[in-house]
């Protein structure tokens, strides 16, 4: 007679199912079922996506449900992870007083120096004077050209212009004399007139040589020393634009400041540690690593940091219905990265590159409430529910259906929220860990290095490979290799760097080269990813030597990632350890592995019966 | 290339407009003025076109075509309603041959 015995593994994103049909002890079919989790792992919410899940399989095995023997679900680790970003610096311009400007297209070419004057009252001006002219949206391009040649003929020295409109190049096309135009401005009532204002635009394909450097704006205003020490961020913001408009009011300052961005204190197994944010993510994970096994973690009050610290520490009391003083930050992993910020004061939406922090922290508790959950799910399925064994064994059990592994095996299970490491030594005992950072702390690395603000297309960059469209009807992969097509290529994405999603492309906003937002991408799994597979595998190891383990596996969502598999098998090849993703039961691929764990764990205990 | 199909004012207009965007970007261009160009001869012209863009405007309409798409329809059409309208088609023009995104 056949039984039929399910496995269920219910994750933060996806609830996956392994069902077998069991005749005298031995497994003679199996089936997958996969569905999207509903509501948050270890609550009631769950069933709908687990009475999906098992139907699939269910359908698959072609047996109603009321079939089922027996259910197995995984105890989940209670483990939650929350990131945040933090940063360190911040350029602010104080009175508007030095603004940098890339437009696409600036007029004219050199440098100018002179008095910022609105050009509708270019007639009051004095032949002493050198001046800019200030430009709004009312005055045209062919009356601003006019005005100019006009005062020119006049004897009034103009020596640059800034415009609201895009149209720079229009107007040097009219004007007798070279100047250099900037156009786009686009608060350009916020630049302060009567004052001396430096505006520089290079030719095409050259980058402006005396903006950009501290000296040069010393000498176009007169700086003194003490004046140019000041002025070091604005020039570095500069550099690599083709145009810069720099002014300077007699109160005006532009300083980089440091903002005091907090402490975090962990608390080890013999003392506390303590670590500034503001030093960067180095020290951090020094004291990390200092700390050997982590009490709890807390955050200065009232800084982003304290602030993230305690949100985590909140949202797992209420999911588990604990006090919040129990609850314990077990793991923190600090990242540093370079993200674009605008500057405070700016006249165009003008960015600077400023450094900041990105962590993120992991919070174990009890037990999550999975016998509650069994037996809800008993009662509406009205078949007998049991939990299985612990997430990480069942993870290693259904991890050595890979063909080509054998104990001791080590399985990766890189999540959403965090990254959990299994080692299962060949008598079978199993030791686990569970590292902060993992997959959505790549996506807001990606985010912010990118200044995108949309998690969602950061993801997309995240999951998918690159191209850019080169003409109507050609694309060029990121690997260099070009794709044709018979039908023209829809002109939204004309010229523009696409994610190849499965089902459909989509525009990259951001004026970002395809090389550079691979290399973020690349860079920031490298960062979080790597580095924390790194350090699971450094907990795990008896001797802290890496070389000691043989066979790793990758297994969960984060693996199906199409470049991670490759990165880790690098990354470990160095060490002479065969890595790769999973392929449970030969067939599955990286899923499935927890919830065939549960399956064949029931087969096995049978056994020894 | 820019064509004008009926030698109106309005016609006139849009075209400088459209120009005046061309000229923006940093491309040269011609116009021509011929009674009664049609869409047909104006895909002919962009095959011709050393740089290989032809716009046509015709009363409010302007159709814009590259010599890269091979049947014969454009990679714009679009009715103009504002004349800031006109001056963006002037830019995608531009941008057709320098390879940069669309307006």
């Amino acid at each position: 007679m056949s039984t039929y015995i399910a496995g269920v593994d219910i994750g933060n994103a996806t609830t996956e199912t392994a069902l077998g049909k069991v005749e005298a002890g031995a497994l003679m079919q199996c089936t997958k079922g996969i569905a999207p989790t509903t509501g948050i792992k270890g609550t009631k919410e769950n069933i709908r996506g687990i009475l999906h899940s098992l139907k699939a399989a269910a359908e698959e095995m072609d047996i109603p449900l009321t079939q089922l023997d027996l259910v197995r679900i995984n105890e989940a680790t209670p483990v939650i992870g929350d990131f945040a970003m933090e940063t360190i610096t911040e350029t602010v311009i104080t009175e508007s007083a030095l603004i940098g400007h890339n437009p696409d297209t600036p007029g004219g070419l050199g440098l100018g120096i002179g008095k910022t004057i609105d050009i509708r009252t270019l007639e009051e001006a004095i032949q002493e004077e050198e001046y800019i002219a200030v430009v709004p949206e009312q005055v045209d391009f062919s009356a601003a050209a006019q005005i100019i040649n006009t005062q020119w003929q006049r004897g009034i020295k103009v020596r640059g212009a800034i415009l609201k409109k895009d149209d720079g190049v229009l107007v040097a096309n009219r004007l007798i004399q070279v100047i250099p135009i900037i156009d786009e401005v686009e608060s350009i009532e916020r630049v302060p007139l009567g004052m001396i204002c430096a505006v520089e635009v290079a030719a095409p394909g050259r980058c402006i040589d005396l903006l950009s450097n501290p000296y040069g704006i010393a000498t176009a205003f007169g700086l003194t020393p003490k004046e140019t020490k000041q002025i070091v961020p604005l020039a570095k913001a500069l550099i690599g634009n083709r145009s810069a408009v720099v002014i300077k009011t007699p109160k005006g300052e532009i300083r980089e400041r440091r903002i005091p961005a907090g402490e975090v204190m962990i608390q080890g197994s013999q003392r506390v540690y303590r670590a500034s944010v503001d030093h960067g993510a180095e020290e951090i994970m020094n004291a990390v690593a200092k700390a050997g096994d982590i009490a709890d973690v807390t955050g200065t009050q009232g800084t982003n940091v304290g602030g993230m610290l305690e949100k985590v520490r909140g949202e797992m009391a209420a999911l588990t219905e604990q006090e919040r003083s129990e609850v314990r930050i077990k793991d923190l992993m600090a990242v540093d990265t370079i993200v674009p910020k605008e500057v405070q004061g700016n006249l165009a939406n003008e960015f600077a590159m400023e450094k900041a922090v990105g962590i993120a922290a992991m919070v174990k508790t009890h037990k999550l409430h999975m016998e509650r959950l069994a037996e809800a799910l008993a009662s509406e399925l009205k078949r007998p529910v049991e939990i299985g064994g612990v997430e990480g064994t069942m993870a290693v059990i259904g991890a050595l259906t890979t063909p080509g592994t054998e104990k001791p095996l080590l399985v990766l299970d890189i999540g959403a929220g965090s990254t959990d490491a299994c080692l299962m030594k060949e008598e079978g005992e199993t030791k686990a860990v569970h590292l902060a950072g993992a997959g959505n702390m790549v996506t807001m690395m990606i985010n912010a290095e990118l200044g995108l603000q949309n998690a969602q297309l950061a993801e997309e960059i995240k999951k998918f490979p690159l191209a850019k469209v080169e003409s109507l009807y050609h694309i060029r992969h990121e690997d260099g290799t070009v794709e044709f097509f018979q039908e023209p290529i829809d002109s939204q994405y004309f010229a523009r760097v696409v994610i190849m999603k499965p089902d459909g492309w989509k525009a990259v906003a951001a004026k970002k080269s395809l090389e550079v937002i691979r290399q973020i991408r690349r860079e920031a799994k490298e960062k979080v990813l790597i580095r924390n597979i790194l350090r699971a595998l450094k907990r795990v190891s008896l001797t802290g030597n890496l070389n000691e383990f043989e066979y790793v596996v990758l297994v969960g969502g984060s693996s199906l990632d199409f470049e991670l598999g490759n990165m880790v098998t690098e990354a470990l090849a160095h060490y002479g350890i065969v890595s790769g993703k999973a392929n449970v039961r030969g067939v599955e691929g990286p899923r499935n592995a927890v919830a065939t764990g549960l399956l064949l764990s029931h087969l096995s205990q049978h056994e020894e019966r | 290339m820019i064509l004008q199909a009926k030698c109106t004012v309005q016609e006139a207009t849009i075209a400088q407009e459209v120009g005046y965007g061309i000229e923006e970007e940093g491309i040269p261009y011609a116009v021509e003025k011929e009674k009664g160009f049609s869409a047909e001869d104006v895909y002919h012209q962009a095959q011709r076109s050393p740089l290989g863009v032809c716009i046509l405007v015709e009363d409010a309409r302007i159709w814009l075509f590259a010599r890269m798409l091979k049947e014969k329809r454009p990679l714009f059409l679009m009715e103009i309603e504002q004349l800031a309208q006109a001056r963006e088609m002037g830019k995608n023009a531009a941008r057709v041959i320098k390879h940069r995104p669309f307006v």
